[in-house]
């Protein structure tokens, strides 16, 4: 069974699959990290101490590197700086279970640029990773998203599916745009908390699904492919189904 | 009254208030009577002088009438007329050539070279205290002037009956600063001791904390002074602790509770998961579940992190200009296809108001939790109300329900942290929402208070003060 989890767009840059450097000490966590990233397409380096970390990344090309702050031999912070005083520009996210504000700060002025708390989802670490990646090769945010036979239109505000035109409230408008910014990629019920309403943290109710259901009955119904899916306990996907 | 624990702590605070009360004391009284010494002792002496100076001008008129003789004559009359033990005349040139003088049998011990006439006595009369050779033969005052050219008048008289008068006069002075001081010091102590009496109470009551007695607390006079107030604020700072560990023991024992059974049902799935045959749908489930539950418990972590944050005041706020009416708008849009779904009617009054000061994500969620709480409470076909109004001062939103309300035990606990009514313990909340929501609200300079008709409704009030510190 294929993992819906996870899109089958390879991502690649002029033909070779996209290189992270993770650095996690905790072997659980990288296995996972490094399942989740392989099965989304990106080839991976792993070492679990800040020494090597530090090698990998003064030596070998990666496009971002995934960090943890807690570290034998070199700590993740003292890492990361290290990397910049060498003037390497990688994206590199911080992995912490700090969830101080102070700490999010010491983070990003040692070089980071993003942080993640653990506990973390892992489709927010992938998301973040794919955010990093677009900004560092500065693809433009299109005004004009297209998912199967669904096209949204950000400038007219326009939906449309196939030829019918779909009337939305601003609320699901930004929510439909969200997914299909993300189209193929699972988005967690906090990111899209985040994102859609700006609140940030789960609000504990079905706001998120009541949302969902409702956009899913002016995108889906009447139409055979469904777009919208639901991934259980994980998140929402918008994709074209196989 | 232990004086001597007072001696031997030198370093107390009513050690030295006492020091320096009697040493000040000391110095004003010193300065008072060595004052009235002085004025004492120039009064006595201006008395001899005015004496000795009637004996010059007596001989001046002597002089002027009948010349040299008639002072001659004079002064052989004062050995009949005057205590010539006390009293002596010379007459003398300025050459220290005496030419005539009372007996001076009683003055074998004065020297008289101490007088020799010198330049000093010119035009004037000289007047001058003279010490006694020895000790015990006392103080002579002495007269020096001129009659007429080449005359030198001396008249001397002792001082004896004056010193004696002084001497008594400096032993009662001595006597007198003695206890005068002593009974500063005393005063000095008692007058401390009452005044610190308060702190040593606040110590000892500090001492009782120390030693595990929590409910100890310093006994307030309600006279309003300093130490009175150091009582009161020293009290309300225990009762902030007292609470605090209370509520600390309270959350230990929920965490119990709450935290493990969500661990218990994610253990138990597991296991049996595992025991059973291999379905890979069994397995999604398993992991869904697992997925769900841990979300929950990091959810209720983290709220009870932010919670114990904000009553501890060492949260993070990012203090910003909030428009209250458009976060009661948007929490009310967050909720609006829920209460749909329910069939309750969201009714928002939100005209808009002037902006207050807060952290906006803070506010947003006190708001959405209370809003979460009404429609959890409000059954199908009912309302939810929620209302803003604002006046100088403050910023007053109302969360109305028509739901099932709060039976009146029930109302002074819905905001400790865990805690469910009997009636919404199977509506599978945190028990955190109100709590947090509290908590925000406090931090803010605000308060939420909540009343209730059981079978009618509850209404939740929320006052936040306009002009919040941004500090």
């Amino acid at each position: 069974m294929d993992n819906p989890d996870v899109s089958s767009v390879k991502h690649q840059s002029r033909g070779i699959a996209m290189r992270i450097l993770l650095v996690e000490d905790d072997g659980v966590i990288a296995d996972f990290i490094l399942k989740g990233l392989k099965q989304a397409g990106f080839a991976v380096d792993h070492v679990s101490d800040g020494q090597s970390g530090l090698h990998l990344a003064l030596t070998e090309p990666y496009d971002v590197s995934i960090i943890d702050i807690m570290l034998p031999e070199l700590d993740g912070l003292s890492l990361i700086r290290r990397v910049r005083e060498a003037e390497k520009g990688t994206p590199v996210i911080i992995l912490s279970a700090k969830r101080s504000v102070e700490d999010r700060v010491k983070g990003l002025q040692a070089g980071g640029d993003d942080y993640l708390i653990k506990p973390f989802a892992f489709a927010e670490l992938l998301a973040r990773v794919r955010a990093l990646i677009r900004r560092a090769q500065g693809t433009p945010e299109s005004n004009s998203l297209k998912v199967g036979d669904l096209s949204l239109d950000v400038v007219k505000r326009e939906v449309l599916r196939g030829e019918k035109k779909i009337e939305l409230q601003p609320r699901e408008f930004a929510l439909l745009e969200y997914l299909m910014r993300n189209a193929g990629n699972v988005v967690s019920k906090t990111m899209i908390m985040e994102h859609v309403w700006d609140y940030n943290f789960d609000p504990q109710t079905n706001v998120v699904e009541v949302r969902i259901c409702r956009l899913r009955d002016k995108i889906d119904r009447g139409f055979e492919k469904k777009l919208i899916n639901t991934i259980r306990g994980v998140g929402y996907v918008i994709k074209e189904n196989n | 009254m232990s004086l001597k624990r007072i001696i031997n702590s030198p370093r107390t605070i009513t050690f030295r208030l006492t020091l320096w009360h009697a040493g000040i004391f000391f110095i004003l009284s010193l300065g008072a009577f060595l004052f009235i010494y002085l004025l004492v002792r120039s009064n006595l002496y201006r008395r001899v002088d005015s004496h000795l100076l009637e004996e010059v001008g007596e001989y001046r008129f002597l002089f002027d009438k009948g010349g040299y003789s008639e002072i001659l004559t004079e002064l052989e009359e004062e050995s009949a007329r005057e205590d010539l033990t006390k009293m002596f005349f010379r007459i003398l040139t300025p050459g220290d050539e005496i030419v005539a003088r009372t007996d001076l049998a009683a003055w074998r011990h004065f020297d008289f070279e101490k007088i020799k006439p010198d330049e000093r006595i010119g035009e004037k009369t000289l007047i001058r205290t003279v010490d006694p050779p020895e000790a015990g033969a006392g103080k002579v005052r002495v007269l020096s002037t001129f009659i007429a050219s080449g005359i030198i008048l001396q008249v001397g008289e002792k001082l004896e009956e004056n010193e004696q008068f002084l001497a008594i006069l400096r032993k009662v002075i001595g006597l007198t600063m003695l206890l005068a001081v002593a009974l500063a010091a005393f005063g000095g102590a008692i007058i401390s001791r009452r005044s610190l009496a308060g702190v040593r109470e606040a110590t000892e009551t500090a001492g009782d904390i120390a030693r595990g007695v929590l409910n100890s607390r310093v006994p307030v006079k309600g006279s309003g002074d300093e130490i009175d107030r150091l009582a009161q604020t020293f009290n309300s700072m225990l009762d902030r602790i007292h609470a605090l560990i209370i509520g600390m023991k309270e959350i230990n024992d929920n965490i119990a509770h709450d935290l493990r059974s969500p661990i218990t049902r994610i253990r138990g799935l597991a296991e049996m998961t595992l025991m059973g045959k291999e379905n890979l749908l069994e397995y999604k489930n398993t992991a869904e579940i697992t997925v769900h539950e841990c979300d929950r418990l990091l959810a209720m972590i983290n709220t009870m992190l932010d919670i114990s944050e904000m009553d501890a005041g060492v949260a993070k706020r990012e203090i910003a200009e909030v428009d209250i009416s458009r976060v009661v708008r948007e929490g009310a849009e967050l909720f609006q296809p829920e209460a749909e779904d329910k069939g309750v009617t969201l009714k928002i009054e939100a005209p808009p108001v002037a902006p207050a000061r807060g952290d906006v994500k803070k506010l947003q969620r006190a708001l959405a939790n209370i809003l979460d709480n009404a429609l959890k409470h409000t059954p199908g076909g009912g309302a939810v109300t929620i209302s803003v109004g604002a006046d100088r001062d403050q910023i007053r939103i109302s969360i109305s329900d028509t739901g099932i309300g709060i039976p009146e035990n029930e109302l002074s606990r819905i905001f400790e942290r865990f805690y469910r009514g009997d009636k919404s313990r199977s509506e599978g909340g945190s028990g955190l929402g109100l709590s947090l929501a509290r908590a925000i609200i406090r931090a803010h300079g605000g308060d939420i208070t909540v009343s209730s008709f059981p079978g009618r409704g509850s209404t939740f009030t929320v006052i936040l003060p306009r002009n919040f510190p941004s500090a």
